[in-house]
């Protein structure tokens, strides 16, 4: 009766072991295969916004050559014109000429002027950094069947500063999708004259502050921050989802 | 080890303490094979690794053969219909121990580096 007992017992146990650890593995593999999706929506993002990005630039090197050529350009050739004219004019004619030749230059001056402004306020608006968080958000949103609510305030951010918390906010997300588990996202951005702040929250599992894993991106999240000259907040409790505050004061 | 299987049972007897000693040695390194898979973490399609069918061939035998070989003198003693029927759990254990040891091997003869 014992042998019986005792046989059964410890086969039961082996083939529960063995089955555990088989089991986890799989668990393991599964994992990680999800996580290796995620990897590759995140690079394909990534890939478009860098495109996005190169399209700007050109787009505005464009603009930027047209309108130099068009107004500028133009502008120059009639005052090349007018001072040709100046050395075969009689000395009356003179007075009126180099007046208009006054004028066409304050005008060149002026779209100069004009140029310049755009070239310093155009490309940075170009980059986009907020279709940019567009894209990324929906494309997860599409692929993941997590609820993004996005409130993107952001007036002049520069191409720098912008591609830093481009790859903040996806590092976020990055850890949102592996190791949270939620349903929905909220991401805040409001930018109030040089001083900027991001508030991401979750729904998820969240964490123990004193439990979190080296490799889980927050590190890189941290350096970024530390870089950009800003501070980071946060806050997370075990099934209480987590919130990022990043304030940024001095862009 | 050598002294307890040596002396610890009687020289015309069936050797139960060195044989049950054997066992619990080899169920507490497969445990601790399963244990060092288990911390690793490291994702491999684990049922295709020949060393874990090994270790499962040998767990699941010593598991199942621990108790026959503790009680292995008391067994030899009985009915030799008893005896017999008794010895039947050790014979399990030790067919399914070959069986997965015959899938480990199969699995080395694919995985090796020539390939035959």
């Amino acid at each position: 009766m014992i042998l019986i007992i005792g046989t059964f017992g410890m086969l039961l146990m082996a083939f529960s072991i063995v089955l555990f650890i088989y089991l986890y593995q799989r668990k393991l593999i599964k994992k990680n295969l999800e996580n290796q999706q995620i990897q590759d929506l995140l690079r394909e993002q990534e890939m478009k916004a860098t495109y996005a990005l190169l399209e700007g630039q050109d787009k505005e090197r464009k603009r930027i050559a047209a309108e130099l050529h068009d107004n500028l350009g133009s502008i120059l050739v009639t005052l090349n014109m007018y001072a040709d004219t100046l050395q075969t004019k009689k000395q009356e004619d003179v007075p009126a000429l180099a007046k208009k030749i006054s004028e066409v230059a304050q005008l060149a001056n002026e779209e100069t002027r004009k140029i310049s402004h755009n070239l310093d306020s155009g490309l940075l608006k170009h980059f986009g950094l907020e279709a940019a968080i567009k894209q990324l958000t929906e494309a997860i949103s599409t692929a993941r069947k997590i609820q993004f609510q996005t409130s993107i305030l952001i007036e002049k951010i520069s191409s720098d500063v912008g591609l830093e918390i481009y790859r903040i906010i996806q590092e976020l997300v990055n850890n949102t999708l592996k190791h949270s588990n939620c349903s929905k996202v909220h991401l805040e951005l409001s930018q109030v004259d040089d001083s900027l702040t991001i508030i991401y929250e979750d729904d998820g599992v969240g964490f123990k502050k004193s439990e979190i894993v080296p490799g889980m991106g927050l590190k890189n999240i941290e350096n970024r921050v530390t870089k950009l000259d800003g501070e980071l907040t946060i806050d997370s409790s075990p099934g209480k989802g987590s919130t990022f505050i990043i304030e940024i004061a001095q862009l | 080890m050598l002294t307890l299987i040596i002396f610890l049972s009687h020289p015309y007897q069936f050797n139960d303490i060195g044989r049950a000693i054997e066992a619990t040695y080899t169920i507490s390194l497969s445990i601790i094979y399963f244990y060092s898979i288990y911390t690793n973490s490291e994702s491999l399609f684990i049922e295709k690794s020949p060393l874990f069918w090994l270790v499962v061939g040998l767990f699941v035998y010593f598991s199942g053969s621990l108790f026959s070989f503790l009680l292995s003198n008391e067994i030899l003693n009985q009915e030799i219909i008893i005896s017999d029927y008794s010895w039947a759990f050790h014979n399990m254990a030790n067919i399914a121990k070959n069986v997965l040891f015959a899938i480990g091997f199969g699995l080395l003869k694919n995985d090796s580096p020539s390939g035959e």
